[in-house]
């Protein structure tokens, strides 16, 4: 009776995570944050705006900042950029091999690298579809004699690769999934225009609901992307690229 | 017996939901690729290349809804580099033992989800595949000259331990009738 009942318990558990999952629209992709619904133009500039595929993002309102404007950027933990500056005017960005202040295992050394890795790739690849910049570059010698360069410099400031066992017991709730904190700093020459500090940990709904039958990596990769997407439309909102939606 | 036929209920409603994600598309991949993508517009836009399309049509629930992962070694492969324990999971256009030597690095070009494509351009070169992954009778090499250009259909069929890729190239017309339904990477929707 009481092993009935635990696996009546269990059933009912799968079938409601099944369901939320389904009602959250289980993708990462999905951009209406916290603050989608709140009027626009709170601040300086627009919340809401609409990306070329039709996806309505929210930045955030935007407040003054120590010289700049800081932003309740729903997808970051924290964002700011300078009075001036709107990612346009640059014929190119370079963005740094990533750097790691994480504490990790010695058995996360191989994925920690595949993070560092990937991050700077998989920016690149979100920022060029954006066409923002004129040229995007990750290596210092690929940029032009005299062009005007911004340059990207990631931090990993958390990291952790994750276990499938405890995403098989409490993956939906977070538990076993990769873990990953990057804060992001762009110069131009040696003034800061901009900073972030984004977090990402198992995002995708697929990596709640089936983790722990997929590996760390793919999770870890679609995490990269999810914070890949959120700072490419941030910055293609700024950079007047994405029309403002009311 | 109540508590047993509760149970059933429970689990019929557990599969029910699961198909409806299924149905929904969570589990189906977001189509995304490395190198620029050239002008749609234009047939081609630099004359000095050869245009690729790999493309994907619906999706064989039973063969995976998972993407077609593309990897090259030229120019064009700029994404992530083959990790090859992940041979087995996913299938792999352009990864096979008689072009993969671990000092030839080879890097992703793209992933196709459903329903979309993927295209680049790239110099002149002899792109090889093999046309049902693992099966080493069918490899089969694409000359790619300047100005042309060439068109890849693959999906996925299940097999018994892991699903398998298959590209075929298939000539102009079936492909601009297929490219029809299809969508471009998600980077690049309008």
């Amino acid at each position: 009776m009481k092993t009935k009942n635990l696996l009546e318990n269990k059933v009912r558990t799968l079938c409601l995570i099944a369901l939320a999952a389904s009602l959250a629209g289980c993708a990462t992709t999905d951009q209406n944050g916290p603050s989608a619904g709140t009027a626009a133009n709170a601040g300086h500039f627009p919340v809401r705006y609409q990306a070329t595929d039709g996806r309505i993002i929210s930045i955030g309102k935007s407040s003054t900042a120590k010289d700049g404007w800081a932003f309740k950027e729903p997808h970051m933990d924290e964002c700011w950029i300078a009075g001036d500056f709107t990612f346009n005017g640059y014929d190119t960005l370079y963005i740094a091999p990533t750097l790691s202040t994480a504490k990790f295992q010695n058995d996360e050394t191989h994925p920690h690298e595949l993070a560092k890795q990937n991050l700077p790739i998989e920016l690149k690849r979100e920022l060029d579809a954006k066409g923002i910049f004129g040229k995007i570059v990750l290596s210092e010698s690929e940029i032009a004699p005299g062009a005007h360069v911004l340059k990207l410099e990631n931090t990993i400031t958390e990291y952790s690769k994750g276990g499938g066992a405890a995403r098989y017991w409490v993956g939906v709730y977070g538990g076993g999934q990769p873990v990953l904190r990057v804060l992001g700093k762009i110069t131009d020459g040696d003034k800061t225009v901009c900073a972030f500090n984004m977090r990402r940990s198992g995002v995708s709904g697929g990596a709640r609901v089936f983790g722990a039958y997929m590996k760390d990596e793919d999770i870890q990769i679609e995490d990269i992307r999810s914070l890949a997407l959120d700072f490419g439309d941030f910055a293609a909102a700024i950079a007047g690229k994405y029309p403002a939606k009311n | 017996m109540k508590m047993l036929a509760r149970t059933w209920s429970a689990l019929g409603i557990s599969t029910s939901a699961l198909t409806l994600l299924l149905a929904a598309g969570c589990v189906t991949s977001p189509t995304l690729q490395y190198p620029p993508f050239p002008d749609q517009t234009k047939r081609i836009e630099d004359p000095a290349k050869a245009r690729v399309y790999v493309m994907r049509g619906g999706v064989n629930v039973f063969g995976g809804t998972g993407p077609v992962v593309v990897y090259g070694t030229d120019w064009a492969a700029t994404g992530p580099v083959f990790d090859p324990s992940q041979k087995v999971v996913v299938p792999l256009m352009g990864v096979f033992p008689d072009n993969y030597r671990k000092s030839n690095e080879r890097r992703r070009i793209g992933e196709v989800g459903a329903y979309s494509y993927i295209c680049w351009e790239t110099p002149p070169q002899l792109l090889s595949f093999q046309r049902v992954e693992g099966d080493t009778n069918t490899t089969y090499s694409v000359d790619m000259k300047a100005g042309n250009v060439y068109f890849l259909r693959a999906s996925r069929r299940p097999g018994w331990v892991a699903n398998k890729l298959i590209i075929e190239e298939i000539p102009e017309p079936e492909a601009l009738s297929l490219l029809k339904d299809c969508k471009p990477p998600n980077s690049y929707r309008k």
